[in-house]
């Protein structure tokens, strides 16, 4: 399977009947990864909240990994729906199963920008001394200046492209349209998620 | 007391000569004057009569006039006058004996002398406060059977001070008395003298009296102020002071103020007049917190010139925080720098003016014009300063309270720059390493996937 990262055209070549238990699981594991991020940031931030707020805290942790775990599904089908919208300018073919499925492949340079964001993450969250909870609100602004939180950035960004290369190959071969329609059809909406990303390391 | 001159008329039944006591002068004689008595022989008849001698006895009277022998002849249907002195050396009732002898008659004479030592008296019945000025009454009274005439009083006194001090009241009548005011001031218990000029039977006399004074301490002034008060340091006091004027007279340049730890507006009153009261409001703001005792200061002038003091203690409760207070201090730690931003609370009863807040973060010093604050109002502030190492931001308001008077509040903000172990560099490095592989690997597998697709682009 690991195909797909290098050579995501013969892999999906191959892929004759693509089931969708695989990508779930790929997806999956991106939502397990924001999950423990999202649960780990609100058990620790959770610990600064006002005397009154305490007693909603394990509902507020539960809430928060279970829409962190959920949101890399959101995304997928969005994503993958968007693809089959724009593809029908390009005369796809194929249905909207095998489009999902194909695009979920390309979730997979995401679960590794995912264990590596995380890591950082969680890691610079435990290294603060935190006295309030305005604090993480103040050492957002510090951090986000430092060069290094810039990197991270530019990073994920990377990955996305990875992600976006794979997702090319998986609409060309799903939609069975050429290359550069693929291209176009991908880089509608990626395009969007980079401008937003770049915007946000840049601002 | 009184002389009483009695008249006596004797007829020589055989001769027809009378005699008669015209006149004794002075007829209410003191100790010690000379008394004439003046006698009248009459004569009703036709033929003149020889007078051979006249003999006086006192009685007690000392006689001054010597035994006449034949003092002369009284006129027919005439009268002939002589007068005979005595003096008397101490009081009483006298009766001298006047034998007045005419051939074989012998008549005789005996006039009743009423000698009286007793003198017009003074008397003084209200009390003379120490340390006034009194508006006394005296009373000069005529305790003698005769009136006094041309009465002249002169009032004075070692000590004291006698405002209206020379008097001519005129006649006194017999057994009767004239009240008079005047003014006198005693710094301390002392006696006043009375000249007394009068006249008595034409004759000048003149006496000395002290008459007797009931003293009493001066009831002064009393002040009427709060004794105890709360509140907040810097805040605007004020104590309502009435102060009565309890003597009886006039006092001037009236004086209040406060002593102790706080600040003031002295008050001035001109002038109050007997019982009258006025009430002024001192103004003060306390500089110090705690539980203290601040003294309300007096002061006045009597008419004598003397300046008198006193101080009524009133017990302050200052609390230890401010008038002027911070409230939702916010230090947020930004790109740009350090912002703190909060308000500013005027929890005192006055407003409050030319409010400044003024901030020092490190090596700089920022400051933000708030003005006026109303009592139990806010107004808010926000500063920024550039980014530096210091944990504090030392926060001064500068305010002008109700006195006028420039006050300073200082506050310590701590600057909660949340610190963590990260090592800027080191994590830059760390990111640039991850980015590096990363960007490699994607390349690589980019590159190949493009390489390796086996339809055309």
């Amino acid at each position: 399977m690991l195909k797909v990262l290098y050579d995501p055209d013969g892999f999906f070549s191959e892929l004759s009947d693509p089931g969708l238990r695989i990508p779930l699981i790929i997806v999956g594991i991106n939502g397990i990864i924001g999950g423990i991020v999202a649960y780990e940031s609100v058990k620790y931030v959770s610990g600064f909240l006002p005397y009154e707020a305490r007693a909603f805290i394990p509902a507020i942790t539960i809430a928060g990994a279970v829409f962190a775990f959920l949101t890399p599904y959101v995304k997928w089908v969005v994503l993958t729906a968007v693809f089959y919208l724009i593809g029908m300018f390009f005369n796809r073919k194929e249905g909207f199963r095998r489009h999902l499925a194909f695009t979920g492949y390309g979730f997979i340079p995401l679960i590794i920008r995912d264990l590596i964001s995380g890591y950082f993450s969680i890691n610079i969250l435990r290294s603060l001394d935190l006295t309030s909870i305005s604090d993480i609100t103040s050492y957002r602004d510090v951090l986000s200046s430092y060069p290094g939180i810039k990197l991270a950035g530019l990073i994920s960004i990377l990955f996305i492209l990875w992600s976006a290369n794979i997702m090319v190959f998986g609409v060309a071969r799903a939609g069975e349209i050429r290359y550069r329609d693929a291209i176009v059809v991908v880089g509608i909406p990626v395009g969007a998620i980079l401008l937003y990303t770049v915007s946000k390391v840049i601002l | 007391m009184s002389v009483l001159a009695l008249l006596f008329i004797l007829l020589a039944m055989n001769t027809g000569i009378a005699a008669e006591v015209t006149s004794v002068h002075p007829s209410h004689p003191f100790p010690g004057d000379r008394i004439g008595v003046e006698i009248t022989l009459i004569n009703p008849g036709s033929e003149p009569l020889k007078i051979d001698e006249i003999n006086a006895y006192g009685n007690g009277l000392k006689v001054l006039t010597p035994s006449m022998k034949n003092p002369g002849t009284v006129p027919p249907d005439g009268t002939l006058n002589f007068n005979l002195i005595f003096q008397a050396e101490g009081e009483g009732l006298y009766t001298p004996l006047i034998l007045i002898k005419s051939g074989d008659t012998t008549i005789r004479l005996q006039p009743q002398i009423s000698v009286d030592s007793t003198p017009p008296g003074i008397i003084i019945s209200d009390p003379v406060r120490i340390g006034e000025m009194n508006n006394v009454t005296f009373t000069i009274f005529n305790p003698r059977a005769g009136a006094l005439n041309n009465v002249m009083v002169e009032i004075s006194g070692d000590d004291a001070i006698v405002s209206s001090h020379s008097f001519y009241i005129g006649d006194i009548q017999a057994y009767s008395s004239v009240s008079l005011p005047f003014m006198c001031y005693f710094s301390h218990p002392g006696n006043l003298t009375f000249r007394i000029k009068f006249y008595s039977d034409g004759t000048e006399r003149r006496i000395l009296l002290h008459p007797e004074i009931k003293f009493v301490e001066s009831r002064g002034v009393r002040i009427d102020v709060t004794k105890k008060l709360k509140l907040e340091k810097y805040d605007s006091g004020r104590l309502n002071v009435s102060i009565t004027n309890l003597r009886g007279d006039r006092i001037f340049n009236i004086s209040l103020g406060i002593e102790g730890d706080v600040d003031h507006v002295d008050q001035y009153i001109p002038l109050l007049e007997p019982s009258e009261t006025r009430s002024v409001t001192l103004d003060f703001v306390p500089y110090r917190s705690g539980n203290y005792t601040i003294n309300v200061l007096y002061s006045y002038e009597d008419l004598s010139g003397l300046i008198r003091r006193g101080k009524i203690p009133v017990k302050l409760s200052v609390t230890e925080s401010p008038v002027i207070g911070l409230s939702g201090i916010e230090v947020k730690v930004e790109k740009d720098g350090i912002r703190i931003l909060g308000d500013v609370i005027n929890t005192g009863h006055s407003t409050i003016s030319g409010v400044t807040v003024e901030g020092m973060y490190g090596e700089k010093n920022k400051s933000y014009f708030l003005g006026k604050i109303d009592p139990s109002d806010f107004n808010s502030f926000e500063l920024l300063f550039p980014k530096d190492n210091s944990t504090e931001i030392q926060l001064v308001i500068k305010f002008i309270d109700s006195l006028g008077r420039i006050r300073t509040v200082s506050h310590t903000i701590e600057v909660s720059v949340p610190s963590h172990q990260i090592n800027e560099k080191r994590l830059t490095t760390t990111y640039l390493v991850v980015g590096v592989i990363s960007a490699i690997f994607v390349a690589l597998a980019v590159g190949l996937s493009w390489r390796r697709r086996k339809g055309r682009l």
